[in-house]
């Protein structure tokens, strides 16, 4: 037996330098993301800064959630390229998370230190409580400093404000929420596009007939919590909705079981697609998109991946509402700026590239594919598209909104940290056998335990 | 006890006395069914990886039309899965190494060194195997926000070999046991500390538990998805992690993900096939004490 | 020659001839194995401790603060932590989502073992024959075991889909009716998840009882065959009782993989499936602490899982350990 004291010194050596350059591995993102040079003097008149390179060059860590199957994904892709291109000392590393994960990653990276520069988060899930704690920045100011007074829907700046008033994002994409009806199936079934819950039910039943499915929705999640929130709020006018929604009490809601009961007689009379309490948006999108299903519930930020070959059959149009004592005139939909541009901690070290970058953002060049690739709704004033550059579908897009009536949505009022709870709440109103005074009693849990 | 060497059918057949063929048939079919019951879907992942999305639904068991790699490509681009791959090896191989140099001198100690307290270091090695990694998911996550590890592989390094320390250590012991009184005695006679036993004697005597420790750890490794999902973030994702990230939130891209599999699943095959044999017969040499 | 020496040397130099002692060499050697033991108690230590600081560290310590935190109210990191005492479990025996739970967890416990265990032993006694072509069988059973819990379920969700290769197979042998959409349907969700746990396992134990089978003399086999035993009385009249302490082992591995390693499966496929059809208590402590914002309830999960675990490993053991050997 030879020694082996070779293979001993040899392995410890090679502990040694792998634990070595495994310490400077993972060191350097953090200390990229935390240690970035101060940003060059940002004046506080200034309107039109040209970008300037600044002394060293920075990174700039951007969370969001566009996947790249997300229409939304090359889009962003592309701006991030254009804008490196154009600003070569600036790099961008980007984190892509499901943006119901996002706040949590956000919270829990913040207490490491490491919580990324800029944000594309969806304020009606994430924390009142952000600012206080310092985790994002108040932006009224940097508002005004980058130039953006007056630029934004009045609209879309309310619905970036919280409870205080203060700005918390700068608004991003705004949605529209309609029904997509798949009109050839109608045609095929018979039937018309509904425009109320027994029109609804009575066209459930003949495309059924017809061998599809109707209304098909992602019971499991977020698609199926909005679908559950749409139909009680055919019994709910915007008020009640806070009330009811904000701070719980279901069951004595006369209005609220009404909606509950309309939800479990729609349900029971066939309008969801089989098994739709099992789907989450996913298979949702898979039915609807191979034409197995007549009508989704589904939002703008989806018009992208509408196949072609279904854009000349597929009319957008609102939820059907009650045939007669309703609180709303036309068919429903829910509609807003959800989604912003957060400003976090780390992002305030490093303004100068962030104030570039979101300047880019909002210019023509990043918005007009968005809006024309996308069909999102833009968030400034005057950026409008030429009607002629968006496709018939998109065109349809802007237009049907005249025909539909608004309706406040449930995210802006709920418990911020109840949402996974909402949903399985929803969930279980989807399987077939649970009663309205169950569903209410699951969700006035809720309201409960948030004291 | 003589080892068994591969015999044919026909004494097969007469030593477990199928004299029927009825017995022939239903032992080999079951073993046959479940054989298929794996290869199915192995196949079926093969296949799709190289096919586009269509095609693999319409005709799931086909051979592609033509062979494509688009798969694979995209896989790496979209899913970063080059860099997960890297990430992976990294923490993989030191956090191996940092299990053995743990491991081992606790094995000889508490293999060869006569003392009161050794029973009790192995109690409490042993109540490992009652602690859930699952259970304490939550504390370890605080942990590295404490130690200001998060989102740092470094903190996976650290601690994956606490959770491989309770087998690893019972592994080695084990082995190191046998090592016969006479070679330690004279050993100790010329003067050799603990630290020469461990190196000349023990160290290449207990070359298949070693070995069987390093595989079955890797294994353990390169599988391991909880815990990098929560200690990690998309920058510095392991290739378990980037692989799930592989199915979106709207659509499911079948090929995309029978790629993603493909990728991540070639170290280990690569890893085992060059050492097959050896955990056959080490793992269970050690181990499996009758 | 009594002192320790520093240079390396060969294992041959070790090997010395023994020369017969004279009783003040046997005196000086009993001295020598004094100091021996007492430095041997200072290296015990110092060889020990690095392994026992990272084990009580990272592992008894983190267990210690699951404990712990299973008594306060925490609903965000950013939040404060509020002592609740037993409010955690007081919620948790009130909780129908945790009953669910429970019960599917009982239900992949009884369906998942037998399924798993009684294959696995039959077919590990089938390649301990070493039958022609084990070696390559051997190989395939072990195959699923090499692949990663995210990598099986990527795997299963082209096979669950609804136009997947299960439905697809079932319609052209002609069982179109037995299509299901495997992973939504509240009937088949959970019990789709279970399937894809013993596709795996029970390769795996039958690579686990086929080591240990091949450890029995043949001669007894033998023997029986002599007084007429045909192949089902070797299994389970010979193989399985002298193999009870070994299946008892196997049995706890496979009862932990399921309380625990089974979390990953749910959080990949169903998240909890239609409801809470396939929510088991390990997926439920997982979606607590990381998305329902309820850290402090998430461990009482957890006590209460360790617990159950605990039990249930000495239950098993108690059962299966005959110490006789």
């Amino acid at each position: 037996m030879k020694p082996r004291f070779s293979q001993t010194a040899l392995s410890i050596l090679i502990l040694v330098s792998i634990i070595l350059t495994g310490c400077a591995q993972g060191q350097a993102t953090p200390a990229a993301a935390t240690q970035a040079p101060p940003p060059a003097a940002v004046e506080p008149e200034a309107t039109d800064v040209p970008a300037q390179p600044a002394a060293a060059p920075v990174t700039l860590n951007i969370m969001h959630n566009y996947a790249p199957d997300d229409p939304h994904g090359p889009v962003l892709e592309q701006v991030f390229k254009d804008f490196m291109a154009a600003n070569p000392d600036i790099k961008i590393e980007a984190q892509i998370y499901s943006d119901l994960d996002i706040p949590l990653k956000v919270e829990t990276a913040f207490l490491a230190g490491q919580e990324p520069d800029v944000v594309f988060n969806n304020y009606a899930i994430s924390r009142d409580t952000w600012i206080d704690k310092g985790v994002t920045l108040q932006l009224d100011d940097l508002l005004k400093e980058w130039g953006f007074d007056g630029k934004f829907l009045p609209a879309a700046l309310d619905s970036s404000r919280d409870k205080q008033g203060r700005l918390v994002a700068f608004p991003f994409e705004g949605f529209t929420w309609p029904v997509w009806y798949n009109t050839d199936i109608f045609e095929k079934a018979g039937v018309e596009v509904p425009t109320t819950t027994d029109e609804l039910v009575e066209a459930a039943k003949k495309i059924r007939e017809a061998g599809y499915e109707p209304f098909t929705v992602g019971g499991i999640d977020w698609s199926g919590y909005a679908v559950f929130t749409t139909i009680v709020q055919l019994k709910l006018s915007d008020e009640e909705m806070r009330e009811v929604f904000g701070k719980g009490g279901f069951a004595q809601n006369k209005n609220a079981m009404e909606g509950i009961k309309l939800f479990t007689e729609l349900r029971d009379a066939g309008v969801f697609a089989e098994h739709s309490e099992g789907f989450q948006a996913d298979a949702m999108n898979a039915m609807f998109f191979s034409e197995k299903a007549a009508m989704m519930q589904a939002g703008s930020w989806a018009y992208g991946q509408l196949p072609e070959s279904m854009q000349d059959h597929t009319a957008l149009a609102g939820f059907p509402i009650l045939a007669s004592g309703s609180p709303h005139e036309k068919p429903v939909i829910y509609a807003g700026f959800g989604k912003g541009v957060w400003v976090t901690r780390n992002g305030g070290q490093k303004l100068d590239a962030v104030r570039r970058f979101v300047q880019y953002v909002y210019s023509a060049e990043s918005l007009t594919p968005f809006i024309v690739d996308t069909g999102m709704p833009s968030p400034l004033l005057d950026l409008q598209v030429d009607p002629a550059k968006l496709s018939p579908f998109m065109l349809q897009s802007t237009e049907y909104v005249k025909g539909v009536t608004i309706v406040d949505i449930t995210d802006n009022y709920v418990p911020q940290k109840a949402f996974d709870a909402l949903y399985k709440a929803s969930a279980g109103a989807f399987i077939p056998g649970a009663t309205p005074e169950d569903i209410a009693a699951e969700f006035d849990k809720i309201y409960a335990e948030q004291q | 006890m003589a080892q068994l060497k591969q015999v044919n059918l026909y004494q097969f057949a007469r030593r477990a006395r199928l004299d029927t063929p009825l017995w022939a048939i239903s032992s080999y079919g079951i073993a046959l069914l479940y054989a298929l019951m794996i290869i199915i879907p192995l196949y079926f992942l093969v296949v799709s990886a190289f096919k586009d999305n269509i095609s693999i639904f319409i005709d799931p068991l086909g051979l592609p039309a033509k062979i494509s790699f688009q798969n694979f490509t995209r896989a790496f681009e979209q899913g970063g899965l080059l860099s997960a791959l890297t990430i992976s090896i990294i923490i993989t191989v030191c956090a191996e190494v940092l299990t053995l140099a743990l491991a081992f001198p606790a094995a000889y100690a508490v293999a060869r060194i006569r003392t009161r307290m050794a029973p009790v270091v192995e109690a409490i090695f042993a109540l490992g195997f009652l602690i859930p990694a699952l259970a304490i998911l939550m504390p370890v996550f605080l942990t590295a926000i404490r130690l200001d590890l998060l989102y740092n592989p470094l903190m996976l390094v650290i601690f994956y070999p606490a959770t491989l320390l309770s087998l690893t250590v019972l592994l080695l012991s084990s082995q190191l046991r046998e090592v016969p009184k006479e070679m330690e005695e004279s050993a100790v006679m010329d003067g050799a500390t603990h630290l020469d036993l461990i190196r000349f004697v023990f160290l290449p005597m207990a070359r298949p538990a070693v070995l069987t420790s390093v595989l079955l750890n890797f294994l353990s490794l390169w599988n391991e998805y909880l815990f990098a999902l929560v200690l990690l973030n998309a920058n510095n994702k392991t290739i378990q992690i980037a692989v799930t990230m592989l199915k979106g939130e709207r659509t499911v891209d079948y090929g995309l993900i029978a790629a993603g599999v493909i990728i991540s699943m070639i170290p280990i095959y690569l890893v085992f096939l060059f050492s097959q044999e050896k955990i056959m017969q080490g793992m269970f040499a050690g181990a499996v004490k009758e | 020659m009594g002192l320790p020496q520093l240079c390396p040397m060969t294992s041959q130099e070790l090997i010395k001839e023994e020369k017969p002692l004279t009783s003040k060499e046997g005196a000086l050697r009993r001295s020598y194995f004094k100091i021996q033991r007492a430095r041997s108690r200072a290296a015990f230590i110092l060889l020990v401790l690095p392994a026992i600081l990272w084990f009580v560290g990272l592992m008894l310590w983190p267990l210690a603060n699951m404990f712990y935190l299973s008594f306060f109210r925490w609903d965000g990191l950013l939040d404060p932590k509020i002592f609740v005492s037993l409010g955690n479990y007081t919620r948790m025996f009130n909780d129908e989502h945790f009953w669910h739970g429970v019960a599917n967890t009982a239900i992949y416990l009884a369906v998942d073992m037998p399924l798993v265990l009684l294959p696995g032993f039959v077919l590990g006694f089938f390649l301990s024959q070493r039958p022609p072509g084990s070696r390559l069988l051997r190989v395939i059973f072990f195959a699923p075991s090499m692949l990663s819990v995210a990598a099986v379920s990527m795997m299963f969700v082209g096979i669950y889909l609804p136009d997947g290769i299960l439905n697809t197979l079932l319609h052209q042998v002609g069982l179109a009716q037995l299509e299901h959409v495997w992973l939504a349907d509240a009937d088949t969700a959970l019990g789709a998840v279970i399937a894809i746990d013993i596709w795996g396992s029970i390769g795996f134990y039958s690579i686990l009882f086929y080591a240990s089978l091949s450890n029995i003399s043949q001669e007894l086999f033998e023997a029986a065959r002599l007084d007429g035993a045909n192949l089902w009385d070797l299994v389970w009249r010979i193989a399985f009782p002298l193999s009870k302490d070994f299946f008892g082992v196997a049995m706890v591995l496979n009862f932990v993989w399921i309380m625990y390693g089974s979390a990953q499966n749910v959080l990949i496929l169903t998240k909890g499936g239609p409801g809470d059809h396939s929510l088991t208590l390990g997926y439920y402590l997982y979606n607590q602490a990381f998305m329902g914002y309820r850290l402090g309830y998430s461990q009482a999960i957890a006590v209460f899982a360790f617990t159950i675990g605990l039990l249930g490993i000495l239950l098993i053991r108690r059962i299966t350990r005959r110490s006789e050997v």
